[in-house]
């Protein structure tokens, strides 16, 4: 495939590619930038080479994934001789945390306690659209794991969502009222 | 049908999370620029780093093929040493190639020990015919008396020159 071309295809996956790099990176901005700029410097570099086996789409996924968890060994590595810990909380710029309403915060609360498998699988079917075929070939396991990684997380991620009380289902496009006395 | 209800609001939820993420998504051109730039760079250092590399190789190579005639010549010296085991004979055959053989036996016959062969049979014999300082101390009269035993055949007479003068006297009083 030339450069041009390709880039072309990756400028067309960015925003999906940066969705999926925060996922990867626990909703973490400036990693998930890290990562993504890493990814691109990968493929020019041609270590990171499209052989068409796949849609461009896992393929580029998958290359994500494993940058961010190998980004995320060096840290821990780094991490070893220094005398701070690494910082796993999602350092999500408060800013943008304010920006995001009370539902979705604590929709990404609980999707932070799902298992990450679970919580890749959920996020590559529900937010990127793909098939489970398609999520296994990113995460790299077999179709039968995949389901397995969605019923579960889908059933945990409902019952969580139920025992924080997210305001979701009927009332959907309900706004709050500030004024209520509860 | 709960099932399908429950899919609805997760998907819901995702799709309000990729709107959230779109708004903060930096734009394509300021991650793949820099990327761009870092990456012929990087390829301008490593074909130097290339170069250097494949100089450095064929620098040891050409090290190595003018200095194979030495150990030749070296293993020769070797081979008609008085001195030289037989072990250490055959693992100089094993060392040479057999196209050199017919070569390396006429040298045989003309090369001599060298220096340093005459050094090792000179001190073997200096340690050979070496002596204890207090070696003389141990010398005695009555060595001979010391370093042998009484038979049970011998007479009486004989037994007497184990004994000194004075024993001698004292034994015949």
């Amino acid at each position: 495939m030339e450069l041009s071309e390709l880039r072309g295809q990756l400028e067309r996956l960015h925003t999906a590619s940066f969705g999926w790099a925060l996922s990867c990176c626990r909703q973490n901005h400036a990693e998930a930038e890290e990562v993504l700029q890493t990814v691109y410097l990968k493929i020019l570099e041609g270590k990171a080479r499209y052989e068409g086996h796949s849609k461009l789409q896992t393929w580029l996924f998958a290359v994500i994934r494993n940058t961010a968890i190998s980004e995320r060994r060096k840290a821990v590595l780094r991490s070893v001789g220094s005398v701070t810990p690494v910082e796993w909380k999602s350092d999500v710029v408060p800013q943008i945390e304010l920006e995001r309403s009370d539902r979705q915060r604590r929709f990404q609360e609980a999707l932070q306690r799902l298992t990450a498998r679970q919580r890749e699988t959920l996020h590559l079917v529900f937010y990127q659209e793909l098939s489970l075929s398609e999520a296994a070939q990113v995460m790299n396991i077999s179709v039968g794991s995949a389901r397995q990684h969605y019923d579960r997380g889908k059933k945990r991620l409902r019952g969580l969502l139920d025992q924080e009380a997210v305001d979701y289902g009927i009332g959907w496009g309900r706004k709050e009222n500030p004024g209520t006395v509860l | 049908m709960e099932l399908a209800g429950d899919e609805k609001r997760i998907r819901a939820l995702f799709s309000e999370q990729r709107f959230d993420d779109q708004s903060m998504a930096p734009s394509f051109d300021r991650l793949w620029n820099p990327a761009r730039r870092t990456q012929p760079q990087r390829v301008a250092f490593m074909q130097p780093l290339a170069a250097l590399g494949a100089f450095a190789v064929l620098a040891v190579v050409f090290a190595l093929g003018l200095r194979s005639p030495q150990p030749a010549s070296q293993d020769k010296a070797h081979v008609s040493g008085p001195v030289a085991s037989p072990s250490l004979e055959s693992r100089i055959e094993v060392r040479n190639k057999p196209p050199a053989r017919p070569r390396r036996m006429v040298q045989r016959r003309n090369v001599r020990p060298n220096e340093l062969e005459h050094a090792v049979i000179k001190q073997a014999e200096v340690l050979a015919s070496w002596q204890s300082p207090t070696g003389a101390l141990m010398v005695s009269p009555v060595a001979p008396v010391l370093s042998s035993l009484p038979e049970l055949t011998e007479s009486v007479k004989e037994l007497e020159s184990y004994l000194s003068n004075t024993e001698v006297k004292e034994l015949k009083q």
